[in-house]
């Protein structure tokens, strides 16, 4: 029995069974668990960015996955991975957070982590797909456009932090993230494509 | 004029001046357009994140340890996983009241914050007004805005630099001005305290139908606040009009 009237027909039952955030939807105790076992790292790596390492940034993971939890119905496997929506879900609660608080940031450098936790596929294909995209932005663009959605630096404190005039910020951080989005719209294009009859993801050595 | 995307890209970073929700507003920009710019901005998250959350956290949060991950635990007999799910579901729930306790959460289960968002993007009618300060020691350099829709019969205010009060000691209250009342008695649009964070998002609670608002007025006011208000006391003014 498929469960297409339930998911616009775009999904066996499989695929559901798979899905985290659908399980977590429906009640399952151990799907919560999982959930945060799998995207635990990115909802905290996200906090440590907008927060520093400090008991705030925990607090707000935890404020992150309670959102989650009441969101995970939400989810739309159409329109975005799970991992994005996750990242997605937390962005939103520390932006709202870091509002209230209004505190500031100690900014981390934006190197990759060497304590780094493995990824799933889905992962892997979401980074190499936005890793794509920054990739084809200006340095400064790059620069500016990281700092504000992935450290949730408000336009004045890039500003003050790279000596740049506030509406150039402001401009890089728009344009670039814009530009993103134009990119990650065909890249997914092509990864629908090259998925058909494929049984990885691109970018996935099986 | 910035561009729709950017304006989308503006509100996807949390960075909409009330110029340009205003703008968005007369756009008539739809949710959807922010959430793709969202979903753009969260793509980058997942591309330059590759964090390990500190195993205490994890277990904190109700995750599994990861293996070989060193983490302190405070039980001394073994204890069955399963049996402590209820404990965990327990725990959430006591937080999740705790946290709906001490921010405005509305009736929707959206925080203030996504609500407003929510309010303006999909509102035609939405106003949002700036502050301006009158120089009140509550709240010298006070900023913000006031947004209301009328269709809605609903609205936020945003507060940045209004001073800290002490519930027991007095009170904000809000003060809707009407084109159709007498100006000297403006529709209560109910009572608000400010934290020490710094900027809050508080619902407007207007007592009545608001028919025609030409300005919005913040005052200080007992406990509870007044009925009439002998407006000693105007911390913040925004007017529809000029």
């Amino acid at each position: 029995v498929g469960c297409e009237w339930l998911f616009g027909g775009s999904l066996t039952l499989h695929a559901v069974a798979e899905n985290l955030l659908f399980r977590v939807a429906s009640g399952d105790p151990a799907a919560t668990r999982a959930c945060i076992d799998r995207y635990g790292g990115l909802v905290w790596g996200i906090a440590r960015r907008f927060f520093g390492g400090n008991a705030d940034a925990e607090d707000a993971v935890q404020e992150a996955f309670l959102d989650l939890w009441r969101s995970a119905g939400r989810y739309d496997p159409k329109v975005s991975s799970e991992a994005v929506f996750v990242a997605l879900i937390a962005r939103r609660r520390f932006i709202d957070r870091r509002r209230r608080t209004q505190r500031r940031l100690d900014t981390e450098p934006l190197v990759m982590d060497s304590a780094s936790t493995s990824q799933s596929a889905e992962q892997v294909t979401e980074a190499n797909l936005a890793g794509r995209a920054l990739d084809q932005l200006r340095p400064e663009q790059r620069q500016v456009l990281l700092l504000a959605a992935c450290h949730g630096m408000s336009h004045e404190e890039i500003a003050q932090a790279t000596g740049m005039p506030l509406g150039t910020v402001k401009t890089h951080a728009r344009r670039g993230l814009v530009a993103v989005r134009e990119i990650l719209s065909r890249g997914e294009g092509e990864r629908l494509t090259g998925a058909r009859g494929a049984s990885s993801p691109p970018g996935v050595q099986s | 004029m910035t561009s729709r995307e950017e304006l989308a890209a503006a509100g996807a970073l949390g960075e909409v001046s009330p110029e340009e929700a205003a703008e968005m507003n007369a756009l008539g920009m739809s949710q959807d357009e922010i959430y793709a710019m969202e979903i753009a901005a969260a793509a980058l998250a997942v591309a330059t994140v590759h964090d390990a959350m500190p195993p205490a956290l994890a277990a904190r949060l109700g995750g599994s340890p990861q293996p070989g991950a060193r983490v302190v635990t405070l039980r001394t007999k073994k204890t069955d996983p399963w049996r402590v799910i209820p404990w965990i579901a327990a725990a959430a729930m006591l937080l999740f009241a705790l946290l709906a306790l001490l921010r405005p959460w509305t009736p929707s289960g959206r925080s203030a914050a996504e609500e407003r968002t929510k309010l303006i993007a999909s509102s035609k009618d939405a106003l949002v007004v700036p502050w301006t300060a009158t120089n009140d020691p509550s709240g010298p350099t006070a900023s913000g805005d006031v947004v209301w829709s009328n269709s809605a019969q609903k609205g936020f205010m945003r507060f940045k630099g209004v001073a800290p009060n002490d519930p027991k000691a007095k009170q904000y209250q809000l003060w809707i001005f009407d084109a159709e009342q007498d100006e000297k008695f403006p529709i209560d649009g109910g009572v608000f305290d400010v934290g020490p964070q710094g900027e809050v998002i508080v619902p407007i609670r207007a007592k009545i139908d608001v028919k025609k608002p030409t300005m919005f007025a913040v005052t200080v006011e007992k406990p509870g606040g007044v009925v009439v208000s002998k407006r000693e006391h105007i911390v913040v003014l925004a007017k529809t009009s000029p």
